[in-house]
């Protein structure tokens, strides 16, 4: 007969040999479960769309992890790359009147070509000074944002796609609304599923995983580096416009869309680990949920006479997040760079009790 | 042309410019002087600016909807006697800095980009801060009738403007010797030495942690005053100011200057401003659909003339003097 501390000491044992990943899935289950059993409906709500809006950020931010592994600065176009994915659906949508997948169709191949082109024109003549291309990248996402705006007004605009009724959960008062949960969640899920594969299983993405490794040890081992990073922003420009497609229909397409959405795509990658795509995969999961549940938790907050701003503090709790992770393990959650953190780790950087003036 | 007419087209250009020249000057030191990404300029700026706001008018927010009877809805939570300018505007840049130190701190131990992402979420949480709790900051476009510097002596009106341009310009003069000697002096020296190779800096003793604090403290000081000065001049504080186009903006101005030239940054600022009231001038005389669309045009300008310098002159206009010790 097993005692209750015989059954923690087993769970602990299974805990400590879980991957780091299935961890914070349930961690992110039991947030769920405890605001839920406070709020009610609206969290569970929340959680459901928090899932949807994360399966969009999953495909920015692993695109973003990706170029930002193998060309070691943060893009701050790619949010805008979503834009141009959006807008390429608006036109082929509501301007040329034609059915919504051949946005789908065409939106990540403009992307791509749209990348590929930044990376001719301006990256590979920043090669080795990764701050002068995080320069240049801010350049371009203004140039972007306003070329768009140029073209189309900063108006705010709607798709003309027939979406469903939500349906509601038997009972439970949810609701799920097929087009822009469903599909969203089952495009996503197609998607990472490709990287997956792609990743792990072909010549390419063996080579994609080298050259982030170490660029010149793959370039000496006979790896065409050029053609891998003019790959790598195919693959990561075609999944910005799929997920500007899915913004476009979710939210709505304005020019200021996608660096709107950067914020939360930085905060996945950061979470997930800089540089690992599947760390961004979980990162962006994780900030959709964060994002959705803390925005009613501040609603909650603001009823309480707290605050005043109520959901609109919802950026915050994904970036307050985001800080407490880099707080307390700056290498991601999956990534694999250890450095001494903590108050013993900041004294250290200090060097306080020598006393040394300097 | 009477002179209220030449002096109001003046201050037009000059105000704008001087106030940019000194958050240049701010930003010139973390970005050009120590190579620290720090994509919260907008931030400090606006902390600044709202908390100058706040002491300087004394708790009483305009409101727009006054109920009946006359008592306004809600007071922020500025001091009940309004503070004098000069010790509100110190409190500003104090508390920039406090704040700049504290952002710095956790993330300043990571690699370079960390800094950026998370000073740009930052400075979201505290422009949503700024513009949604009105009982604490005035909130959205009703922290207003903030004075400005001799405001009970000058007449409103041209008369106004004209002393406030003479008052930014000696506050210019000021931060830019400052910046000056702070830069030539050992410490400022060491904050180069971190900029170009930090181990090498620790292996020569110096505590690359602390410097770059150093850095950051000073320059959000100066980005505080900038903030300050900018609601003094609008004599209203609009949270929306503190985009992050505005970070952008000035880090087109340090670029454009010169990094690690504060002579530089100042000259971008007065050559970005004269770009920008430039386009706003041609406003009245091109045709009504290309006016909806000229400040775009304008960004556009900006975004290209970020990537041509980096890619064809990424020292800008006024490269940073060499530094050669001298021969004894």
């Amino acid at each position: 007969m097993m005692g209750l501390a015989g059954i923690w000491a087993r769970a602990s044992s299974l805990i400590g040999r879980l991957p780091t990943w299935s961890l914070v899935v349930l961690y992110l289950v039991a947030a769920i479960a405890w605001v839920g059993v406070f709020i009610g409906r609206l969290a569970w709500q929340a959680a459901i769309q928090g899932v949807v809006v994360g399966s969009i950020y999953v495909l920015g931010a692993s695109g973003l992890s990706l170029t930002y592994g193998i060309r070691k600065f943060a893009n701050f176009a790619h949010g805008d790359l979503m834009t141009v994915g959006a807008y390429v659906a608006f036109t082929l949508n509501v301007v040329a009147g034609q059915h919504i997948a051949w946005g789908f169709l065409l939106a990540p191949l403009v992307v791509a070509l749209v990348a590929i082109l930044l990376e001719l024109l301006v990256f590979r003549r920043l090669e080795g000074r990764p701050n002068a291309a995080l320069i240049a990248s801010v350049g371009i996402a203004l140039v972007i944002q306003n070329v768009i705006s140029a073209i189309f007004l900063p108006d705010v605009k709607n798709l003309n796609v027939s979406v469903p009724q939500d349906f509601s959960i038997g009972g439970t008062g949810l609701s799920f609304n097929a087009v822009k949960g469903g599909l969203t969640l089952a495009i996503s899920i197609t998607f990472i599923v490709l990287m997956h594969v792609m990743l792990q299983y072909t010549t390419l993405g063996k080579a994609m995983r080298a050259c982030a490794d170490d660029i010149d040890l793959a370039r000496t081992s006979g790896i065409n580096v050029r053609n891998v990073i003019l790959w790598t922003w195919v693959v990561a420009g075609s999944f910005a416009g799929i997920g500007g497609v899915m913004l476009a229909i979710i939210v709505n397409v304005y020019p200021y869309l996608g660096f709107f959405v950067l914020l939360f795509i930085f905060a996945a990658v950061i979470i997930g680990g800089i540089g690992s795509p599947y760390g961004a995969m979980l990162g962006g999961l994780l900030v959709g949920v964060i994002q959705k549940l803390s925005g009613v938790v501040f609603g909650e907050l603001k009823i309480a006479g707290a605050l005043e701003g109520g959901a609109a503090y919802e950026p915050a709790g994904a970036f307050l997040v985001m800080i407490i992770v880099l707080l307390i393990r700056p290498e991601g959650l999956m990534g694999t760079q250890r450095q001494r953190m903590g108050a013993r780790g900041f004294r250290l950087r200090l060097r306080w009790p020598k006393g040394a003036v300097r | 042309m009477s002179h209220e007419y030449v002096v109001l087209q003046l201050t037009n250009y000059v105000v704008p410019a001087t106030l940019l020249a000194i958050l240049a000057l701010g930003l010139n030191l973390q970005w050009g002087h120590t190579g620290l990404f720090n994509a919260g300029v907008a931030a400090y700026m606006g902390v600044g600016a709202y908390l100058f706001g706040m002491l300087t008018t004394g708790n009483f927010a305009a409101d727009f909807n006054i109920p009946p009877d006359g008592t306004p809805d809600w007071l922020h939570w500025g001091p009940a006697q309004p503070w004098d300018l000069i010790p509100a505007a110190l409190a500003a840049m104090v508390v920039a800095a406090v704040l700049g130190v504290l952002v710095a701190v956790p993330t300043l131990r990571l690699r370079a980009d960390y800094l950026a992402i998370a000073t740009l979420a930052f400075a979201e949480i505290v422009r949503l801060i700024l513009k949604n709790e009105r009982r604490l900051t005035g909130g959205d476009q009703t922290l207003a009738y903030i004075p400005r510097p001799f405001g009970g002596i000058v007449t409103e009106g041209w008369a106004s403007d004209g002393v406030f341009m003479l008052v930014a310009l000696a506050l210019l003069v000021v931060v830019l010797y400052a910046m000056l000697r702070l830069t030539a002096t050992p410490w400022g020296r060491a904050l180069k030495a971190v900029r170009e190779d930090e181990e090498a800096a620790e292996a020569m003793g110096k505590n690359a942690f602390v410097l770059k604090l150093g850095s950051i403290a000073i320059g959000c000081a100066v980005m505080g005053l900038a903030g300050a000065l900018t609601v003094s001049f609008q004599k209203v504080a609009i949270p929306d100011q503190f985009v992050p186009f505005t970070t952008f903006t000035a880090y087109v101005v340090v670029i454009l200057g010169g990094s690690g030239n504060p002579k530089g940054a100042v000259l971008g600022a007065y050559v970005f401003a004269l770009f920008g009231w430039a386009t706003q001038q041609a406003k009245a005389y091109l045709p009504d659909a290309f006016t909806l669309r000229i400040d775009f045009v304008n960004q556009i300008v900006i975004g290209l003339m970020l990537i041509l310098i980096m890619i064809f002159r990424p020292e800008g206009m006024m490269p940073e003097e060499r530094y050669v010790p001298r021969r004894r």
